[in-house]
This record gives structure tokens, C-alpha cells and sequence, in this order.
């Protein structure tokens, strides 16, 4: 089992995920075929690459709460702009950087303004909301159609989302025995000492919130051209939810210590808590408390855990 | 050597003020008000109206309400936590007040006094799973809201009738005594109560304390859970009375009123100086970033924004209080010592 403890699997993650898998196909046993696996995937996606974004935050002792705006941006911005032929994967590109410019301003505030991180992406996220919602008012517009068609794509051996995932969790798998990574590490697990041992503890904060936004932007990129349309309310739904998926999964909200993978879990715990609670077709106050509780109980079981006696 | 710090800043923090603490205290919360003056001056260039005696009590009602919620904030806020749940304790204020009106039918103040003890349980329970899992608190938080949020749904499932205010709450926040409405008496008395308990009680020293270092605060004998517990249950207490009583104003209470307050809360709480990893700050800074979000909710659109534009502009605002309020801290602590 050395390969879980590797992954920062423990023992409250693992349990949950299976048995929330085994209770999601129990409940709806043809969600097993490929289309219905590849349209949970999609479902799933857009919290998973957002959450990964916030995974990075969350592994350098900071907090995102403005990737929903960098989201949203990005979503309004392929459905009002990308619909011409040609120009489509340059546009997507262009908007990919816009993303990792919004969350480069993230940031400057942070590391130049000296601010909280909770509170600069707090006031970040209320001007990315707004600039989307001033690029497309009310849902709607169109995607380029190419990329919608590839997106949308389930018919081919590999529905679309399952090689998006894999190519996901491959990068990830790649990009966890980097530098940069390790430094994220250090710099969460102890700022001041990552910056005595050398560690450019500003540079990679920043790297980290610009990381961020490009997720997001990607997440909003991936919803606009699943439902071939731009929503600049769409992204508020997903700040909170890709927190809690990142906890659930099994970072510490005081960095340093989980992996991305989790995140990825993480996502998955919260899509299948949604799946289970609607096919149930409990009234809604049940599926609300069901989910805060679910929510306690981990993160409350896991702190009990986890800690030590002596530990101030 | 940062023990030693921490215990000192602490203490100083509360009873012998040292110059530094002084500055840097005072500075946040004078420009906190100073930015809230700037936005109201612009405003009555702009709008004939705005500098009218029916405009500001109305935006002193409205102030009254997110700086109830930034009270309780402003104390979980001091002790390096955070509380998400004051959004769904002012949704549950307004609608439990309804419900228990119509069901109970024992009087109105004992209807009220019951709502605001069930908010400090709630808060209870926050600070209880707080101190108990040492779990972070913004999601604990999250997590509690969450329940309150679907007893609130199921409040409002089992009754078909539409939520009703009692008539004598709509009463008392229509009202004023002179020229100041009788929720900003309440916002204010509250607020005097609050900043004499952080600044001449053995409570307050504590909270500053456990903010600023809570191992010094535990190797010093403080019950540093016991403390954290306290705050949540002031957050509770003050965010179900601004339920009850925006309840009132509105007329009407319905799941989602105080969705503004979630965020809107903090970012109060941040203008007005106050250090969100805990140990600095003060009633009086809150006070005045209560009022400035509440002027700039108000100034922005009669500028003749559309909706987007407000929404940047208020980012935009919070992000330049916040930086000043960031600062003037920075500035306070090295003329200080």
C-alpha cells in the first residue's frame, strides 16, 4: 500500500471515494456503459481542472476564492469570440493566457501588495465577474464549432472527456517531480524557512495564482464548449465547491501537505454526492444537509486523525 | 524571541496602549472612515438626494445590518478564524422569527430572545466543532451553514404560507428615536458593548492574544479553545439579530437575504484593519468598512453604471481599502517599535 501513502491517500479518502462510487453505480447500475461514464466524466470536469487550480493554492498556504471569475471570463469570452472558422485554436489560446493573466494579478497583490489572500481574491473575483458579465450580459452566444464538436465528441473508441481526464492526470503525474512543484511545497509547509534555504518564496506564489487562473480559465473553456454556450453566472458555483473538493479530498488548508491527485478525488466525491442525492430524489433540505454533513463528518474525523496529542 | 513578541503585542493590544499599537490601530480605522466620507462626498456631487435625511437613515439601516454581521466577524476574525455561516444566520433569523410567530404565538420578544439564543447555539456548534476537530474553520463553518440552510428549506417546504414578519418587528426597525433609526441604536449600542469587552476585559486581551500567538496563549495558561468557542458564539449572536432585523425592514424574509453578508462580511472586516490572520484590529475599523460598502452599494449604480461596471467598480473599491487598511498595519508596526 506504500503507492497510496505516496499519493497522500489516507484512510478517510480512500474509504469515502469507493464507497460513494459503489453507492453512485448501486443506485444507477447503466451509468456503467461508456457513454454514461464518459458523461459523468464531463460533468465532473470543469470542478476537477478547477480544483486542481485551487489544489496549487490551497498545497502554498494560500487560498483562491477568485477562480470563478477567472472562469467565467474565460467561458463568456469563447462564446462571444471564437465563432469565427479559422481563428478558433489561436482564440482558445488567447484565452488560456488571459486566464493566467488574471490570476497573475491575483498575484501581484498578494505578493507585492502584502495582502491576505482570501481577501485580494475576494475583491478580484467581484471585477472578473464583472467584466464577464459586462462581455455577455445574459447566457448565451455560440462556441466555435470544431472544438464543440471534439468536445462533445462520445461516439470515438475514447469518448473526449475520458482522454481529457487522462491526459489531466498524466500532466499531473509528470509535473509532481518538478522543481517548481517541490517549491510549492516548501513554501506552504514554511515560507520563512523555504526563503533560508533559498527558495524564490515570492516567484512562487506567483507562479501559483497564475497556475490558478489558467485551470480556471480552462474549466470555464471546457464548460463553454460542452453546453456550446457562455454564462457569466456560471462560475460562482464552482468557488466554494472546489474547495470543499480539495479538503474532501485531503489538503490541508494550512499547505504543505496533500498531493493533486486529491484534488482529482476530491472533485469526483463531490460529483458523486450530487449523483447519489438526485437519483434518490430526496427533497432538497435532505441533499443540503446530507452534503454540510457529509462535509463535517470527513474534515472533522480527519482533523481528530491527524491529530497529535502533544501538537499546540 | 516570537513568543515573546506575540505575548507582548497581545498585551499591549488591549489595556497600556504602547504608541505603536495606537497608531496602527487608529490609523486603519480613520481611514476606514475617511474612504467612507470620500464615497459620500462624491455621492451628493453626483445625486441631489443622496445627502438627504431619508437617504443616509436609509443607508444607516443598511450599514446597521452588514456591520451587526461584521461584529461577530470582527471577533472570530481577531482570533485568526473565520465564519461563513453568518450568511445562512441572517437567512435563518428573519425566517425562524417568521415561523415561530406563527407557530408558538408567545409574545414577540420572547420569540426574538428564543431566535437569537438558537443563533449563539448554532455559533455554538461552529466553535464547538472548531475547537474540538481543530479542523480549519472556513469549511467547518461552510459545513454548518449548510445544515442551517436545509432546516431553513425544509422550514419553508413544511409551511405553504409565505414567510410573514411580525408586525412589531416591522414596527420597532421603521422607527427612529430622533433622527437615528432604531437599528443603528442597536448596531451602535452593540458595538460600544463589543469594543469595551476586546479593549477592557480579561476576554478581550485574551482574544488578541490567542490571534496573535496561541501557543504563547496556551503556555500562558489561556483555554485557547474555550476562547475560539466564545467568538463563534458572538458571531452567531450578532448575525441572527441583523437576520431578525433586516427581516423587519424588508417586510418579507426568504432562504438567500443574506448571501451578500458571506463575503460582504469580511471584506468589511478587512477595511476596516483588521488582519485576517487574527491579532490586530478593532471594532470601530469594522464599523467604518461597514459604512463605506454600504455607501459604495449605494453610490455605484446612481453614478449611472450598468450592473457589470458597479461590480467592477466595488471590486475595484474593496481592493484599494483593503490595500490601504494593508498599509497603514505595515506602517503602524514599524514606527511602532
Amino acid at each position: 500500500m506504500g503507492w497510496l501513502r505516496r499519493l497522500h491517500v489516507d484512510i478517510v479518502m480512500l474509504p469515502l471515494f469507493v464507497g460513494l462510487l459503489i453507492t453512485d453505480v448501486a443506485l444507477q447500475p447503466d451509468i456503467l456503459t461508456k457513454a454514461q461514464i464518459a458523461l459523468t466524466i464531463q460533468t465532473a470536469l470543469p470542478l476537477v481542472l478547477i480544483s486542481i487550480g485551487e489544489g496549487i493554492v490551497l498545497l502554498s498556504g494560500g487560498i483562491d476564492v477568485s477562480v470563478g471569475g477567472s472562469m467565467v471570463i474565460a467561458n463568456v469570452l469563447v462564446a462571444t469570440w471564437g465563432g469565427s472558422g479559422a481563428a478558433q485554436s489561436w482564440h482558445i489560446l488567447v484565452i488560456a493566457l488571459i486566464g493566467v493573466a488574471c490570476g497573475a494579478f491575483n498575484g501581484c497583490a498578494i505578493v507585492f501588495g502584502k495582502l491576505h489572500p482570501f481577501v485580494a481574491t475576494l475583491a478580484s473575483w467581484a471585477i472578473y465577474d464583472g467584466i464577464a458579465l459586462q462581455l455577455l450580459p445574459s447566457a448565451g452566444g455560440s462556441t466555435p464549432s470544431g472544438l464543440t464538436n471534439w468536445a462533445q465528441n462520445f461516439n470515438a473508441t475514447l469518448p473526449t472527456p475520458i482522454i481529457v481526464l487522462v491526459v489531466t492526470m498524466a500532466f499531473l503525474w509528470y509535473w509532481r517531480s518538478t522543481r517548481t512543484y517541490k517549491c510549492i511545497y516548501s513554501v506552504g509547509s514554511d515560507e520563512g524557512r523555504a526563503g533560508l534555504s533559498g527558495v524564490r518564496t515570492g516567484q512562487t506564489k506567483f507562479i501559483v495564482y497564475a497556475l490558478a487562473g489558467l485551470l480556471a480559465a480552462l474549466a470555464g473553456i471546457y464548460l463553454a464548449l460542452t453546453t456550446a454556450s457562455g454564462d457569466a453566472t456560471s462560475g460562482d458555483g464552482y468557488i466554494l465547491p472546489a474547495i470543499e473538493a480539495c479538503v474532501l479530498g485531503g489538503i490541508s488548508l494550512n499547505g504543505g501537505s496533500g498531493g493533486l491527485g486529491l484534488a482529482v478525488a476530491g472533485a469526483f466525491i463531490v460529483t458523486f454526492v450530487e449523483g447519489i442525492t438526485s437519483a434518490l430524489s430526496l427533497p432538497s433540505w435532505v441533499s443540503f444537509v446530507l452534503s454540510a454533513g457529509l462535509l463535517i463528518v470527513v474534515i472533522g474525523v480527519r482533523s481528530l486523525l491527524q491529530r497529535k496529542p502533544q501538537q499546540t | 524571541m516570537t513568543v515573546l513578541r506575540g505575548g507582548l503585542k497581545g498585551v499591549t493590544a488591549s489595556v497600556p496602549r504602547s504608541l505603536g499599537t495606537l497608531v496602527r490601530t487608529r490609523l486603519t480605522t480613520v481611514a476606514a472612515f475617511a474612504l467612507a466620507a470620500l464615497l459620500f462626498i462624491i455621492g451628493t456631487a453626483y445625486a441631489s438626494g443622496f445627502a438627504s435625511l431619508s437617504n443616509v437613515r436609509t443607508l444607516a439601516v443598511f450599514a446597521s445590518v452588514m456591520g451587526l454581521v461584521g461584529l461577530g466577524e470582527t471577533f472570530v476574525i481577531l482570533t485568526g478564524g473565520i465564519d461563513l455561516s453568518v450568511a445562512y444566520l441572517v437567512d435563518f433569523g428573519g425566517i425562524q422569527l417568521s415561523y415561530m410567530t406563527r407557530t408558538l404565538q408567545v409574545g414577540l420578544w420572547v420569540d426574538v430572545l428564543l431566535v437569537v439564543a438558537m443563533g449563539i447555539a448554532i455559533g455554538a456548534v461552529s466553535g464547538f466543532l472548531v475547537a474540538v476537530t481543530g479542523a480549519p474553520p472556513l469549511v467547518l463553518t461552510l459545513g454548518v451553514g449548510g445544515l442551517v440552510e436545509g432546516y431553513l428549506v425544509a422550514v419553508g417546504t413544511l409551511q405553504s404560507a409565505g414567510d410573514v414578519v411580525p408586525p412589531g418587528i416591522e414596527h420597532f426597525t421603521a422607527g427612529y428615536l430622533g433622527p437615528v433609526p432604531n437599528m443603528t441604536l442597536v448596531w451602535l449600542g452593540l458595538a460600544i458593548v463589543c469594543a469595551l469587552v476586546l479593549t477592557r476585559t480579561t476576554l478581550g486581551r485574551r482574544i488578541y492574544l490567542v490571534g496573535t500567538n496561541p501557543r504563547a496563549a496556551r503556555l500562558s495558561g489561556i483555554h485557547v479553545n474555550r476562547v475560539r468557542f466564545t467568538t463563534y458564539m458572538v458571531s452567531g449572536a450578532t448575525a441572527t439579530i441583523a437576520g431578525v432585523l433586516l427581516s423587519g425592514f424588508v417586510q418579507t424574509s426568504y432562504i438567500g437575504m443574506g448571501s451578500s453578508y458571506l463575503f460582504g462580511s469580511v471584506a468589511a472586516v478587512a477595511i476596516g484593519g483588521t488582519a485576517l490572520v487574527g491579532g490586530t484590529g478593532s471594532v470601530w475599523g469594522t464599523v467604518g468598512g461597514a459604512c463605506t460598502l454600504t455607501i459604495l452599494a449605494f453610490l455605484l449604480p446612481i453614478l449611472g453604471l450598468n450592473s457589470a461596471t458597479v461590480q467592477i467598480a466595488d471590486g475595484g473599491i474593496i481592493l484599494v481599502g483593503v490595500l490601504l487598511a494593508r498599509r497603514l498595519q505595515l506602517l503602524g508596526r514599524t514606527g511602532g517599535r
